[in-house]
């Protein structure tokens, strides 16, 4: 940040601050550019049905929660947004630093793959999916680093350091590997690994999922302050509606592969209309 | 309509017309609950509604569906505080979040608390939410939360093991270290003792006096008194059945 | 000692067995088909091309790949030099020269400066190589994302692609753990500025021979069936970092034989009380200055 724009930042802040009114020109914030359109998306396996004309749109620093039970097709979504294969019907698009509209259906497996590493992360459930376990936690999380053309040791070593204190790793565990962190530090290299080269859209496949509580709550807390730091946006797929109501801004809740509901998370949980989510707040809630 | 060169101090800042909730329990057979229905109010610059009734009459589910966190059947709820109205009743998610961050501020009857999170970083962060920086967001927190009297070594603790008033005060800090055109307040002083209550009755004066708007829940008859212009009554639902 | 080429037994040999083999031991067909192989691999330098590789009356291992590409280039009037770990009379070397040299009748040296194709498994000859020269590696294995990347299908994207960010992360661990890099054999080398390459088990001292060299050189892997290729004059670049750049081995003390201070030594054990000593690992350059030296006045 350049001094003006950091006293520009201070200016408006006490102008906020000191009175109980607004500025002017508050921007329309569903006039800011999409990031990500879904139209229409479905996808069959062979005659079994992964989802079914899904659409939404998701802005730059929203977190998008997806909720439902296992097998209602959010995995597939998942996969389907990062063009880890075609759908069967239907269009996403994802518009990109330089404002260029990407079709992710019909992208080339090179500009995919560049996306995959320089404006995309994707976060797997199980962080052996997303590491190289027999690479030392400095080089995992230098990777990306070096896939787009880093070729100075010292500063990606600096990189590494500093995204390992940023996701709360002792710095002299760099040259271990990752076989030998718990799950809880794979799951937080894993998100080091993804955020090092500044994403701009994140997706995670049930990021808490096979940790223990106290575990979840320290990479929750650190997941919610990454994510408001670096003003990224996140697609969420979780079956947690505890971490959706404490990440995600707005949930869509899917059964059988089509979306039910959708709104504010917290009205979603709060105040939920359709039956299947009155079924899903209640039982898990309560559980 | 008025034209669009109206100032804004002409207009409520929230106008609430015509507004119904609800809810249907799927899960038990279908049956719905009417809390309320046809309901009207305006509310101006710098005056305190007090929402009055008995338990039962839909108090807090008006509160929460002027913040969107319920989504009303019918009505609309105007904020007009920025460059132009919204409807909270029917505006996107993300209107609703734009306008809940820049106009609206609620504090609710329990803290929600969030994992891992000292009590004064929960308070600064709703500066730094807004553009302040951390240093000085810190600064601030740690005044409201010595007015409200939370001891100083419970500052860098998470409030989870907090007793019930600790964490309302946390909750009250929270929601009164940024100044917001619209305050929704559901029992601020439920759990606490008569000094922090004095204390929030002056915080809510001061706010009024800074131009906010507050619509709350006020159990406490002498809080209700000390800080409210008007009275909104809502009657229990058996009432208006008949 | 000078070298001797050994044409006449070659022929004998080669009259005697003209009924058994075709020339060069593989039938023409398929000396085609690796000719073809080995023409894409010269039109796209480091690009691995897939061959049909033969049964060679060999096993695996012991340069069937390498002995392939030679017996598919190899002419009637061509001078063969076989080496293995630098030296020409070691097992290997002198089983396949003679193999050669029965089945094709060709004549065979010691002498790098005198042979047409010289068959190398683990070095590059010290004497600079010259146009016209084919070098022939024989190569165990030709993929050099192999170890950090076990799907070939993906390995091939990765190439396709210029995906090259894993190979860097080889040398980070080499430099994390070690404090340099520590690959000293097999380094990894960017082809023609687009295609990452395995130089084989060659020791990085003979990396920087294979940059803008005079000499076509060609690979081949028997047991993967790939050949790849660096035509002559063409750019090799060993992989580094800004902050740690390449450098090949070099020694403090000069070969106990010749003297020489350039060339990349072997260490020898002399007696069974563990008595060592230095010397060339390519015995032909090493015989030669031995040889100049005693002849010198």
């Amino acid at each position: 940040m350049t001094a003006a724009q950091a006293a520009e930042r201070l200016c408006s802040a006490t102008c906020v601050a000191r009175s109980a009114s607004i500025p002017d020109g508050t921007p329309d914030p569903d006039a800011e550019p999409i990031l990500l359109s879904v139209r229409g998306v479905s996808h069959y396996y062979g005659a079994r049905l992964g989802c079914r004309d899904i659409s939404f749109e998701l802005w730059p620093g929203e977190v998008l929660g997806i909720v439902g039970e296992s097998g209602s097709g959010k995995s597939t979504l998942l996969n389907l947004l990062a063009g880890r294969f075609p759908s069967s019907a239907g269009s996403i698009h994802y518009r990109d630093r330089e404002g260029v509209l990407h079709e992710i259906n019909s992208l080339t497996e090179a500009v995919r793959r560049r996306l995959l590493r320089t404006e995309w992360g994707f976060v797997h459930q199980n962080p052996r999916d997303g590491l190289r376990m027999r690479v030392s936690g400095g080089g995992n999380i230098g990777e990306r680093l070096m896939a787009c053309g880093s070729r100075h040791y010292g500063n990606i070593r600096r990189a590494a350091l500093d995204w390992l204190a940023r996701v709360e790793i002792a710095a002299d565990r760099i040259d271990d590997r990752p076989l030998s962190y718990s799950g809880g530090m794979q799951q937080r290299l894993q998100i080091a690994r993804n955020l090092v080269s500044s994403p701009r859209l994140v997706f995670m496949d049930e990021p808490t999922g096979g940790l223990d509580v106290s575990v979840q709550a320290k990479l929750l807390d650190l997941l919610r302050q990454l994510v408001r730091q670096l003003r990224l946006s996140v697609v969420l797929v979780t079956h947690d509606l505890a971490v959706a109501r404490l990440l995600a801004h707005r949930l869509i809740v899917m059964r059988r592969g089509e979306i039910v509901e959708s709104g504010l998370s917290d009205q979603v949980l709060d105040d939920p209309q359709h039956a299947y989510t009155q079924l899903l707040v209640s039982s898990i809630l309560q559980g | 309509m008025r034209s669009a060169s109206s100032t804004i101090a002409d207009k409520p800042v929230l106008s609430v017309r015509g507004l119904s909730k609800s809810f249907t329990l799927h899960t038990q057979g279908g049956i719905t609950i009417e809390a309320f229905s046809g309901m009207d109010l305006d509310l101006w610059k710098g005056e305190c509604l007090a929402l009055h009734g008995p338990s039962g009459a839909g108090k807090s589910t008006l509160l929460r569906s002027l913040y969107a966190n319920y989504k009303p059947c019918a009505g609309s709820i105007l904020v007009n505080c920025g460059s132009r109205p919204v409807d909270m009743a029917t505006a996107s998610p993300r209107t609703v979040l734009s306008v809940r961050h820049s106009a609206m501020g609620y504090v609710s009857q329990f803290l929600r608390v969030i994992p891992r999170v000292s009590s004064l970083d929960i308070v600064a962060e709703q500066l730094t939410a807004h553009g302040e920086d951390e240093r000085s967001a810190r600064e601030k927190a740690g005044e409201l939360l010595a007015r409200l009297r939370i001891p100083k070594r419970l500052w860098e603790l998470a409030p989870a093991t907090f007793s019930g008033g600790e964490q309302q005060r946390v909750n009250i800090a929270r929601g009164f270290i940024h100044c917001y055109p619209v305050m929704l307040l559901d029992e601020p002083t439920a759990s606490l003792d008569a000094a922090n209550r004095e204390t929030v009755v002056a915080m809510i004066k001061e706010a009024k006096a800074a131009g906010t708007a507050v619509v709350g829940i006020f159990h406490d008859e002498t809080v209700r008194c000390a800080v409210a212009d008007r009275v909104y009554e809502l009657r229990p639902r058996d009432a208006r059945a008949e | 000692m000078m070298p001797q080429a050994t044409y006449e037994t070659g022929k004998r040999l080669a009259g005697r067995n003209a009924v058994s083999y075709n020339f060069a031991y593989l039938d023409e067909q398929t000396k085609r088909m690796i000719r073809r192989s080995i023409l894409k691999a010269v039109a796209i330098p480091g690009y691995q091309a897939p061959f049909g590789g033969r049964e060679m009356p060999m096993p695996y291992g012991w340069g069937t790949g390498g002995i392939q590409v030679s017996a598919a280039i190899l002419g009637r009037e061509d001078i063969l030099k076989v080496i293995d770990q630098g030296s020409d009379d070691t097992t290997n070397a002198v089983s396949i020269r003679a193999f050669f040299a029965r089945v094709a009748g060709v004549r065979t040296t010691t002498a790098t400066a005198e042979a047409d194709i010289i068959q190398t498994r683990h070095r590059i000859p010290e004497q600079p190589l010259r146009e016209g020269q084919i070098m022939v590696y024989q190569v165990p294995i030709p993929e050099p994302l192999r170890r950090m990347e076990p799907s070939e299908t993906e390995t091939r994207a990765m190439h396709a692609l210029e995906e090259y960010g894993a190979m860097h992360v080889k040398l980070y661990e080499d430099i994390a753990r070690h404090g340099d890099i520590a690959t000293s054999f097999d380094y990894p080398v960017l082809v023609n500025k687009r295609y990452v390459m395995s130089p084989s088990p060659l020791p990085k001292f003979d990396n920087p021979k294979m940059d803008q060299c005079p000499a076509l050189q060609l690979f081949g892997a028997g047991r993967e069936k790939r050949i790849y290729a660096i035509p002559p004059y063409t750019s090799v670049r060993s992989l580094d970092f800004e902050d740690y750049p390449f450098t090949a081995q070099h020694w403090d003390k000069p070969c106990a034989i010749c003297g020489a201070t350039d060339s990349y030594l072997d260490e020898i054990i002399t007696d069974d009380a563990g008595t060592r000593m230095f010397v060339c690992s390519d015995t032909d350059y090493c015989g030669r200055r031995a040889a100049e030296k005693r002849s010198a006045p």
